[in-house]
């Protein structure tokens, strides 16, 4: 038996998997990246079912999606997953930047793995801002009322994202086409490149450690962890999916601001209720600029943490002013934003 | 670096506390010239307890120059029951009114038409039925075997491994 899978795993190439990682590369903080992709995953396996039942013409896609909720026999469950996997999706791509924020894992010669990283971070979250809109609710109609209030202030830049752009084509038939292959597709090129640096580079030391030589285990036992992981998260996911399966809000109606955004950007609501729309990209650009920096303000000899302490200090109160701001946004009295 | 990070942020900065004309969207109220819209939005503003703003576009639902098929009776039996403080009652002839219109998709949203319309939530939960238990059930076996192969690789780990050492980088 142990002969036939030697010689199956040498026929398909699979034993150039087994080089050597560092043993660290099993923790959980180490592991949240491959979680995150494992996540990614479901959310394709579980989207292209929901493709199959989704109509995005305005006037029917609340209806489709209550349809699938409602009439078939498994389209709940399957909507239930691929709902909680994307709030999974983005609380441990958030995690994971934090563990390499803190972990100084962004810095030479893993810059580019960085930046790439956090491109796919800003992909990530547009591709959780389309899947709001396209369940075409109040909210996801709010949601796509302040995408194309912001893209009409961005010119020709942000035409794509205004109806005028193709008035054949409905605006939310174009944002469902850019959530099922354009984000997609950018996600798996990116995705591809972060691997190819991170196998190139190799797993990051741990903090002060970059001396300090460590056991190795094979990439292949990393992989079967996280496969690990990967059916913990399917079976919680799951689990959510059939205890609090999510609801659909009424059909939109336009000239109205009755709701607040997901989790994801509650951060940049309070910012928004002072500046008006533009605050989001504002607010988000200071965000993506302040990460794509990071590798450049870290002038310190090592990655131990005392060295970075100011980085790290400042890294931390920006964490906790974007919760502050997440928790403040709950609570705050609803204010509407668009011109309508 | 750091002078032109701050000389950038300071630029944003100013822009933005600059620019209050783009705070909080237009503020002017306008009503739409379709009975209908009105009265869905009417409809919102009552789940959300705003009922002068809903009397508004009952008002406003009344007069509109669009009305296709709008049970103008309904409207303003809605008017007088949101008067008259009955908010569910308005909003079950705001209901009857787009019904009369054919605007209102039925409740078990398997039939709804283009141009029809959902007015409330789709809200679902658990009911314990078979297929939720044995998904459970299987969800639960699939969370087992996942803490099964982590702890099994933590283990083989601890064992010995094999892959040798690595100095610095």
């Amino acid at each position: 038996m142990e002969d036939r899978r030697k010689s199956i795993w040498q026929r398909l190439g699979l034993e150039g998997l087994a080089y050597p990682v560092p043993d660290h590369a099993n923790t959980l903080a180490y592991s949240l990246g491959g979680i995150t992709l494992g996540g990614m995953i479901i959310l394709i396996v579980s989207g292209v079912l929901l493709t199959l039942y989704y109509n995005p013409s305005p006037d029917l896609a609340n209806g489709s999606i209550r349809f699938l909720m409602t009439s078939t026999a498994t389209g709940r469950l399957l909507r239930g997953i691929h709902f909680w996997t994307a709030q999974v999706v983005m609380l441990t791509l958030l995690l994971h930047l934090a563990r390499v924020f803190f972990t100084g894992s962004y810095r030479a010669p893993r810059r580019a793995t960085w930046w790439v990283g956090v491109l796919l971070l800003a992909i990530a979250v547009g591709q959780y801002f389309t899947g709001t809109v396209i369940k075409w609710d109040q909210e996801g109609w709010e949601a796509l009322g302040h995408a194309t209030e912001i893209g009409s202030e961005f010119g020709p830049l942000g035409a794509p994202l205004t109806p005028g752009f193709a008035s054949n084509a409905p605006l939310l038939t174009r944002v469902y086409a850019i959530h099922i292959s354009l984000i997609p597709l950018l996600l798996a090129i990116l995705i591809a490149i972060h691997l190819v640096l991170i196998k190139k580079h190799e797993l990051s030391p741990r903090p002060g450690q970059e001396q300090v030589p460590e056991k190795t285990i094979p990439f292949t036992q990393h992989l079967t962890r996280l496969f690990g992981y990967g059916l913990i998260v399917l079976g919680l996911v799951t689990i959510l999916s059939i205890l609090l399966p999510p609801g659909l809000g009424p059909s939109p109606v336009e000239g109205i601001e009755l709701s607040k955004p997901a989790w994801v950007f509650l951060p940049l609501v309070p910012v928004e209720d002072k500046l008006g729309v533009l605050g989001i990209p504002l607010g988000a650009g200071l965000i993506f600029l302040g990460l794509i920096l990071t590798p450049f303000l870290d002038r310190a000899p090592s990655n131990a943490y005392r060295p970075r302490a100011w980085l790290l200090a400042f890294g931390t109160v920006v964490m906790l002013a974007l919760i502050g701001l997440g928790v403040y946004a709950i609570y705050a009295p609803q204010v509407s934003h668009l011109g309508m | 670096m750091s002078k032109m990070l701050a000389g950038l942020i300071a630029v944003l900065l100013v822009l933005a506390v600059s620019t209050p004309a783009l705070a909080h969207g237009a503020g002017e109220e306008e009503f739409s010239k379709s009975a209908a819209v009105n009265l869905r939005l009417a409809y919102a503003l009552l789940q959300v307890h705003m009922d002068d703003e809903a009397m508004e576009r009952i008002e406003a639902a009344a007069s509109a120059p669009e009305q296709d098929g709008i049970d103008l009776a309904e409207v303003e039996a809605a008017r007088q029951a949101l008067d008259s403080g009955q908010t569910q009652q308005a909003l079950d002839d705001i209901r009857a009114a787009l019904a009369a219109a054919g605007l209102l998709a039925p409740d078990n949203g398997q039939t709804a038409q283009p141009g029809q319309v959902f007015l409330d939530k789709l809200a679902v939960k658990y009911t314990g039925r078979p297929w939720e238990l044995s998904a459970l059930v299987v969800a639960v076996l699939m969370v087992a075997g996942g803490l099964g192969i982590l702890y099994r690789t933590r283990v083989t780990a601890e064992a010995g491994l094999k892959g040798g050492v690595t100095v610095g980088r």
